[in-house]
């Protein structure tokens, strides 16, 4: 945020309106960026980014319908809770345009000489009828609705200064907003009443984009023949804006970079088979396979996962197979001091024997107090944590019908003595002990150490950096349980160096030596996540435990840069999760990736992954995954 | 009724009202065949989606007897089988529900059959293959059961401990029906029926309940329920502000987290 800006914010200095000169308090976005996100996932069903931008002139917003962008700060209301609504309104009216169809204008505006004007008409039509549709559906908005349109009515400029064109546009507005349109030149009365009539048709909450796009067509023809240039004009802060540009741009980028890795195809089949389980965030209606065109079968489409108004979804997916990977056997050299693993190649079905080679490396040694820095920062959380985890190991349920133990099972003994009465000989399991039941756990940390995970947030850490505190909380609390556990990191950079280090093993105690290593770990290069489970899954399959877990920790998808991406990538991995659970090991992953539901369902299985969205209460997150998994 | 018994539930009960079900796919035709042919069903589904209700219409309807038993992890095989009792100077045998509804060729439904004891899932096994035989071994005897005797069980896979999942020994004894959440259509009918609040207001409430549903996996563990959006229909019904009733029925029960809760506000105060 620029000085100017904040002071400005600070003190609520006019920026360009006089209604502005009063001082209101301002709401940062950061302080309300988590909610508005969940509330936009919740309200839309859409995966939505929330990020701010900064709007000139006045405060608005905008969606490229990926991303809602919404102004770093809002101070237009006294009331702090005026100005979260006014937020949580912004936030509706974008997630409202793509719920009924608003962005769908494919190739629309290029029709028009004056784009500008074409768009604002449209702009302000469509969100009459996105309006009175809200109005109808949700009563809840109604007070909040009124509150901005009379403050934004408010703040509307005066038509003295306009051009005839802008007149009728910014008469519009006014009138959309139900204020006193003003006075107009007499050069514009008449295309201003055209106008006022448009708006009444846009007003109707059973109307569809198209509808709005002929009213613009028409009203346009009536607006461009007024003399002079067209100058946009402010946008409504509640209503937002269109961005067409912005919207193209995303469709551009999304049909690049969609990924085949959420589709399991078999090209020569007559029927394809989309087998994917979460579609909750893109329905898909139609699946392009080039060069023709397939009908993806209804029944694979998830309940809820359509958008409401969807015309037509369509992804590109390539089908194209990348070039055969190189049969070429690793050389010696690769293979000195590694362990060979084998790789699954999904388009050809089949293993590709000793394929990747994995080493054990030692991890540099970090500062020593680093490990008691974290703590004396998480002092209060790791208590919790410490006593949360205890109530683990003093399972307060005592084992009953037990044939010793300090107490007597009353039930236990009525039974036997019954039996007796009855003839028969009874069991001798009279007592109840309150022995802890022996949780027999082995479980293994496979933490993701790729490049990205040196990716910074904004609080000025490294994500590298919280994962390290949330090891450093899960050791701590680990100590009052005798889990047997150990702590692995991994990266490749391709299958000839596949990285593997043990932070701590098995059979290490949770000692100075380890926490160097802890606070030695870093970052490296790549994702190759197959040989790190499968190795992973090697050493926990050789421990005697009643349960096996392997729990990931990652940022992303697997990745590698010899062609270990997508589609391959993602089989890959799943391959190697179906034989850690054949070697009787379960598998969970916790991601950080908030894409990761598109693609995590099918890799990991539903139910078998947890997305943490706020990246800083991993910390806490992770000990207590551990202990919600393992709880008895 | 000995310690044991009072600790669990046993509703036993030819139903007489037809209890109201709103058929979601084909899961009454499949539940029927499976009936006829005495296979064992498993009713997989997130909590409050209209399992139990599900099972008291099909008791109903197959015009069976109905034995619930509420699983617990404390409950053993004699709970569910039998055992003796004294009673005077006597010892007395009293037969566990299941037993119960072997001898009267009710339908056994356990439900929430995973918080049992593993030991104790194992009595159910003899039942549910083609012996259909439940061996009581204090009596030294072997019942055999009638054809219209049927075991049902519930089984939510939800997020939960990796310690508690069916065992695959159990799960393959049992033909599998799955539900989840009506589509909005059914929905709104049954949050109407079951509340009598009229229309307007439950495709309100369903539409709320959609919304709640899409933050499942971003904080929220388990979706808001069918169940709990007639808690909310029925608060409205009886004079509870609607922002109140859905904030103490459908915010409370799911959602800790502050901002999970925050957002869940918002979205009533949108729809309400």
């Amino acid at each position: 945020m620029g000085l100017w800006r904040r002071l400005a914010g600070r003190v609520g200095l006019a920026i360009g309106s006089a209604a502005r000169q009063i001082r209101h308090p301002t709401l940062p976005l950061r302080q309300v960026e988590k909610v508005l996100t969940l509330f936009a996932a919740g309200f839309s069903g859409l995966d939505l980014a929330i990020k701010p931008f900064r709007p000139k002139p006045g405060p608005s917003a905008y969606t490229d319908t990926a991303t809602i962008y919404l102004p770093e700060t809002v101070a237009e209301f006294p009331d702090q809770g005026l100005n979260f609504g006014l937020y949580k309104l912004m936030v509706t009216y974008q997630c409202a345009q793509l719920r009924y169809g608003t962005l769908e204008f494919d190739g629309f505006f290029d029709e028009f000489d004056e784009p500008e004007l074409a768009v604002d008409l449209y702009t302000i039509l469509e969100h009459q009828r996105v309006e009175a549709r809200l109005l109808r559906d949700y009563r809840g908005l109604r007070p909040l609705i009124q509150a901005c349109r009379a403050d934004a009515a408010r703040k509307r400029p005066s038509l003295n200064n306009l051009s005839p064109k802008q007149q009728v546009v910014e008469a519009l507005v006014r009138s959309a907003l139900g204020t006193d349109a003003g006075n107009l030149n007499r050069a514009a009365v008449a295309a201003w009443e055209r106008a006022r009539r448009a708006l009444a048709q846009a007003s109707d909450p059973e109307a569809l984009a198209v509808h709005t796009q002929g009213l613009t067509r028409f009203l346009y023809g009536e607006v461009a023949t007024l003399p002079g240039r067209y100058e946009r004009v402010r946008p409504v802060h509640y209503r937002g804006e269109i961005r067409p540009d912005r919207v193209a741009d995303m469709r551009r980028s999304r049909q690049q970079t969609v990924e085949p890795t959420i589709f399991h195809i078999a090209p020569d089949l007559a029927e394809f088979e989309v087998k994917t389980a979460a579609h909750r965030t893109r329905p898909v209606d139609h699946l392009v396979v080039r060069p023709e065109r397939v009908l993806v079968r209804p029944d694979r489409r998830e309940r809820g996962a359509l958008a409401p108004d969807a015309s037509e979804h369509v992804l590109i997916a390539d089908l194209s197979i990348p070039e055969q990977t190189s049969p070429v056997t690793l050389t010696e050299a690769d293979r000195q001091g590694a362990l060979l693993y084998p790789e699954w190649n999904y388009q050809l079905q089949t293993y590709l024997p000793e394929w990747c080679a994995l080493r054990d490396r030692p991890l540099p040694k970090g500062r020593p107090q680093y490990v008691d820095e974290v703590l004396a920062r998480y002092h209060g959380q790791a208590v919790t944590l410490r006593r949360q985890f205890e109530a683990l190991r003093q399972d307060p349920k005592k084992l009953r019908r037990q044939p010793e133990g300090e107490e007597v099972d009353v039930d236990a003994v009525v039974e036997a003595l019954a039996d007796l009465r009855a003839g028969l000989s009874p069991k001798e399991n009279w007592y109840a002990t309150k022995r802890t039941r022996r949780r027999d756990i082995a479980v293994a940390f496979l933490v993701d150490l790729s490049g990205s995970t040196g990716g910074w947030l904004p609080n000025g850490r490294r994500i590298i950096d919280v994962e390290k505190e949330a090891l450093i909380l899960l050791c701590e609390a680990l100590q009052v349980l005798d889990d047997r556990y150990a702590i692995f990191g991994f990266t490749s950079s391709t299958r000839r160096q596949c990285d593997f280090f043990t932070v701590k093993g098995f059979n290490e105690t949770y000692d100075e030596t380890v926490k160097a290593r802890l606070a030695g770990l870093d970052t490296f290069s790549y994702t190759r996540m197959g040989p790190a489970i499968r190795h992973a899954t090697r050493l926990l399959a050789g421990l005697d435990a009643k349960v096996r877990l392997l729990l990931l920790i990652t940022d992303g998808k697997p990745n590698d840069f010899d062609g270990y991406t997508g589609a391959y990538a993602v089989e890959d991995t799943r391959q190697a999760l179906l034989e850690a659970a054949q070697w009787q090991v379960r598998t969970f992953c916790l991601t950080i990736d908030s894409q990761a539901r598109q693609y995590m369902p099918w890799m990991f299985g539903e139910g078998n992954y947890t997305v943490v969205d706020n990246v800083a209460t991993l910390p806490v997150r992770l000990p207590n995954l551990y202990r919600t998994l393992t709880a008895t | 009724m000995g310690l044991e018994l009072d600790r669990i539930q046993v509703e036993k009960a030819l139903i007489e009202e037809e209890p109201y079900y709103l058929p979601v796919g084909n899961e009454v035709e499949v539940f029927t065949a499976a009936y006829k042919n005495r296979l064992p069903v498993m009713l997989k589904g997130p909590t409050g989606c209209g399992k139990t209700r599900f099972v008291q219409h099909m008791a109903y309807r197959l015009g069976r007897p109905l034995i619930t038993v509420a699983c617990h992890d404390d409950l053993t095989a004699s709970d569910l089988v039998g055992r003796y009792l004294i009673q005077g100077g006597d010892t007395v045998w009293v037969d566990g529900p299941l037993t119960e509804a072997v001898k009267l060729g009710a339908i056994c439904y356990l439900d929430e059959i995973v918080e049992a004891r593993k030991d104790t899932t194992v009595v159910i096994h003899p039942l549910t293959d083609d012996r259909r035989i439940l061996p009581i071994e204090k009596l030294g005897r072997v019942l055999k059961a009638p054809p219209e005797f049927m075991l049902v069980i519930s089984y939510n896979p939800g997020y939960q401990s990796l310690l508690k999942n069916l065992k695959h020994s159990t799960r393959q004894r049992f033909v599998a029906i799955e539900f989840t959440f009506p589509p909005r259509r059914l929905e709104v009918e049954i949050v109407a029926h079951e509340s009598g609040v009229d229309r307007a207001t439950a495709e309100a409430l369903v539409t709320l309940g959609e919304q709640i549903r899409n933050l499942t996996d971003r904080g929220l563990e388990e979706p808001a329920s069918t169940r709990l959006l007639v808690y909310a229909a029925q608060l409205i019904k009886t004079g509870v502000e609607p922002r109140l009733a859905c904030e103490v029925a459908l915010c409370g029960p799911i959602a800790d987290e502050p901002e999970i809760q925050r957002a869940i506000r918002e979205l009533i105060s949108t729809v309400f």
